[in-house]
């Protein structure tokens, strides 16, 4: 009786080789343990694991040992005995062993095979998984489009669809202006109503902003000068430049428009280019560039510009004076219709200054008079509210003519005839009420008769010819030397001898003296600068003095561009002085309005 | 006279030392400083003046001939325009872009597709530096770390060790098979990039196993000891060889980190740059 084991391996190549045992028992240990009867050399079976017995009918049973298990035919087997018949298959972890066919009766053959590899953790195969990082991070290819496309879509094709479709589903869902992200930098501080509006200067796409999206708003812009005359004058761009202009076109960006000169997107606070290289270029020889024209040439307000020249009413008129201008240097005298002597009135110890002293603090004079006392900046302060007779001279200068009864009768300023009316009727209400008190009082008897009457009659004549000669010395007294409105007025004498016809000349004050660079007092508020810095008003003792500083006086703190970048320093109180710092560059009555022009 | 011996080239020098590159990056990145100091424009510096757009081209042209090594890495020369040359100048001429690049920008920086392309393009500059910095370290330390076996070979001597591993085990008691049954099925290798840098496996079944078998020789009668020492010299073993390959794995991470940025970014570069060029003629 006989348990026959065949160990099958198989080889490479489909060879098979067959050991096998023959026991002679009738019980046969099955385990890990090297002394089992049935060696299986699987860490999943236990030392002693099994028992393949020889059954009471002889056929072959098997044994699992304490709680171990197996597989027969499929079924997990465990503790007890199994009776096996021909074509059993035993699966003992890897391993197989299959009931065959004795080759004799009543013996029992067994075949042992393992049928499964060894598994192992890690292989050959497995080397990328172990050292490559593809599975430790996210595939790259996979993160490139990724990213291309996030940025694509988000940056690209979403403010193109916006800009196209401004109304679209899509556009309205996506709580974000699509096209700031395109923003190259914030927009100037003029211009911040239109931080969110792309559009509105860029109109079209792929198009260079252009013109029109500027006069749209800025419709009362006029161009610097005529432009036959600019184009005259202007540089023609040579060299490099011209091939700057020419790639510039070709990229659909036109040189001369608004846009050349005012650069946005630079987060300035206006967009104003202040260098004066631009005005230079044209300016600095225009005087051969321009034939005829009236300008000066100008390069530098440091070193290369003309002196001031204001323009100064040389005929008073009281609607149209008239205006010439005069460069300083040629000692201009202005024609303003008045007399006033600054030196006078500035004086600190002269009838003015005692005056001043006695009215004092009420009417705001508080040691003598001073140029604020009259002159009050406008709003904003740039420049003076005109001088007015009624607030800054009346105080002394009244215009008082007689004292009636303790009241003293004054004269109405600024209407010559209304004066010379109100001065007769005066007199001629004194005649009448000297008359009326002479009747009543009259306490002599008279004889009735012609006589009184005619005395009287005489009498009254007297009195209305001495109101009117009265009337004519007093008027002749204020309009002439020595009276009220002569100190003041330039006055015309009567047609005739005798008569009453004074004539006030027509006054003209300058309201500023240049129109082309307006002049800004309250910006001069600084350091210790005051009104006698720049105007010399102490020792003047004629109205028709000009009393405008030279440019000397300016270029003590205003050096030129050009001279400021050769040393110039904020700090020792010079200042960088452009063309721009006083001049405007699209201020020109020359033009019409820009987007007129050709 | 003895003749001096004909110095040869060396063929393994860095793809760092090559002065043609090194010069051009000085003279590129000097240029583009001088022309960017002598040239003021009004009212500021900024990509929209000539000069601006001329270091915009030249950049994006040197971005888009740089991003051409990945395509030229594929091919095969040899040469003057070999690949290690071909590095060299990528690398160079990458380097000369942080002048050209930051220069075009004018340094007007806000919150917009311009600033991000500029700032992409930077991390792939950055990223890039960092590959150099790791690939002059990092080689060295592996190549003394793996000695002279290849990836291949170490995953082959863990499987043997494995293999070994279950033959000592076979006449261990059943109570131990359990423990060396996870060092060879429950060692863990690679894995998460975060345990891959680590170097390390703080819950290696292996580890845990000899420690537990090195413990148990202590306690245990010296009745049987024979298989249990075999086992334990073998985990050692294995042990140590696991050791060297959480380390190889770890220069590996190390080595290719860099590019799972450079790659992916560079590629989100070429997006933004898009972007920016084309916005910038749209709304011209």
């Amino acid at each position: 009786m006989t348990i026959t084991i065949r160990s099958l391996k198989r080889r490479s190549g489909g060879r098979e080789s067959v050991r096998e045992r023959d026991f002679d028992k009738d019980e046969l240990t099955i385990g890990r343990d090297a002394g089992s009867d049935i060696a299986i050399t699987d860490l999943a079976i236990a030392l002693k694991h099994a028992k393949l017995k020889r059954g009471q009918d002889g056929l072959p049973v098997l044994e699992l040992l304490g709680r171990h298990s197996a597989v027969v035919n499929g079924r997990i087997v465990t503790g007890r005995a199994a009776a096996l018949k021909v074509g059993c298959v035993i699966k003992l972890g890897r391993f197989e062993l299959r009931i065959e066919e004795p080759k004799a009766p009543g013996n029992i053959t067994a075949t042992l095979e393992q049928v499964e590899a060894v598994e192992t953790i890690v292989s050959a195969d497995d080397e990328k998984a172990v050292f490559g990082l593809g599975r430790a991070l996210p595939p790259k290819r996979f993160m490139a489009w990724a990213s291309v496309f996030a940025i694509l879509g988000f940056f690209l094709i979403f403010p193109i669809h916006a800009a196209k479709h401004p109304n679209s589903k899509l556009v309205k869902a996506i709580p974000i202006q699509a096209d700031l992200a395109w923003n190259s930098g914030p927009i100037s501080l003029m211009h911040g109503n239109l931080k969110s509006d792309c559009k509105s200067c860029h109109t079209d796409a792929f198009v260079a902003v252009q013109d029109t999206a500027c006069t749209d708003c800025h419709k009362e812009l006029r161009d610097h000068a005529k432009g036959d005359d600019m184009d005259a004058v202007r540089p023609q761009a040579v060299g490099f430049d011209e091939k700057l202009n020419t790639v510039s076109e070709f990229f659909g960006r036109p040189t001369e428009r608004c846009t050349s000169c005012h650069v946005e997107h630079n987060g300035s606070i206006d967009i104003t280019p202040m260098g004066q290289d631009m005005c230079a270029d044209c300016h600095a020889d225009l005087t051969a560039s321009l034939p005829g024209t009236a300008l000066q040439n100008v390069s530098d307000f440091g070193d290369n510009h003309p002196e001031f020249r204001p323009s100064i009413i040389t005929a008073p008129d009281f609607s149209d004076p008239h205006f010439t201008r005069v460069s300083l240097n040629d000692n201009p005298k202005g024609f303003s219709g008045l007399k006033f002597p600054h030196k006078l009135h500035l004086s600190k110890g002269n009838a003015v200054a005692n005056m001043a002293a006695k009215l004092g603090s009420g009417y705001g004079f508080s040691d003598g008079v001073d140029c604020a006392d009259c002159h009050r900046p406008e709003a904003g302060g740039a420049l003076f509210d005109p001088v007015s007779m009624t607030k800054d001279c009346a105080m002394c200068h009244d215009l008082g003519f007689e004292d009636d009864a303790g009241y003293l009768r004054t004269l109405r300023h600024g209407e010559p005839e209304e004066v010379i009316a109100t001065m007769r009727d005066f007199y001629l209400a004194k005649a009448l009420a000297n008359i009326r008190d002479a009747e009543m009082n009259s306490t002599t008897r008279r004889r009735p008769g012609s006589r009184s009457r005619l005395r009287d009659l005489n009498r009254r004549e007297l009195a209305f010819k001495q109101a009117d000669n009265r009337t004519a010395a007093k008027v002749k007294a204020i309009f002439t030397k020595g009276g009220a409105c002569f100190g003041c007025h330039e006055i015309d004498s009567p047609s005739e001898e005798g008569g009453l016809d004074y004539r006030i000349r027509p006054i003209s004050l300058n309201s500023q003296f240049y129109f082309k660079s307006p002049f800004n007092h309250a910006s001069h508020e600084t350091g210790d600068l005051n009104c006698a810095s720049c105007h010399s008003a102490e020792t003047s003792s004629f109205s028709s003095d000009i009393m405008l500083p030279k440019i000397a006086v300016c270029r003590e703190c205003h050096v030129g561009e050009e001279s400021y970048k050769h040393g110039g320093k904020m700090s020792e109180g010079t200042l960088p002085t452009t063309c721009l710092t006083c001049h405007s560059y699209h201020d020109g009555p020359h033009a019409d309005i820009m987007a007129a022009e050709p | 006279m003895a003749k001096k011996p004909h110095k040869r080239a060396t063929t393994h020098s860095s793809f760092l030392a090559n002065k043609f590159f090194i010069w051009s990056f000085i003279i590129i990145s000097a240029l583009a400083v001088i022309g960017y100091m002598a040239n003021d424009f009004q009212p500021k510096r900024n990509g929209g003046t000539w000069y601006g757009y001329s270091l915009g081209v030249f950049s994006v042209i040197l971005i888009l001939w740089l991003t051409m090594l990945g395509m030229r890495k594929r091919w095969f020369t040899n040469g003057h325009w070999s690949l290690k040359r071909w590095t060299s100048a990528h690398v160079y001429l990458g380097l000369a872009l942080i002048f050209t690049g930051t220069l075009h920008t004018g340094f007007q920086f806000g919150l917009n597709i311009h600033t991000l392309a500029y700032f992409i393009m930077m991390s792939v500059i950055i990223s890039g530096l960092f590959g150099i910095f790791i690939y002059a370290r990092v080689p060295r330390r592996m190549s003394k770390n793996r000695g002279d076996l290849s990836q291949a070979a170490m995953l082959d001597e863990l499987s043997n060790l494995n293999r070994v591993l279950r033959d000592t085990a076979q006449p261990l008691d059943d109570k131990y098979i359990n423990l060396v049954q996870t060092s060879i099925t429950k060692t863990k290798l690679g894995g998460s990039i975060f345990k891959r840098f680590s170097g390390k496996d703080k819950n290696c079944a292996t580890a845990a196993a000899l420690k537990f078998f090195r413990a148990e020789l202590r306690t245990t009668d010296n009745t049987n000891h024979g298989p249990l020492l075999d086992l334990i010299s073998v985990l050692e073993r294995k042990n140590a060889l696991l050791h060297r390959v959480r380390r190889h794995i770890r220069h590996k991470a190390i080595l290719g980190t860099w590019l799972y940025w450079h790659i992916p970014l560079t590629f989100a570069l070429l997006a933004a740059l898009t972007a920016h060029i084309v916005s910038v003629f749209y709304y011209s």
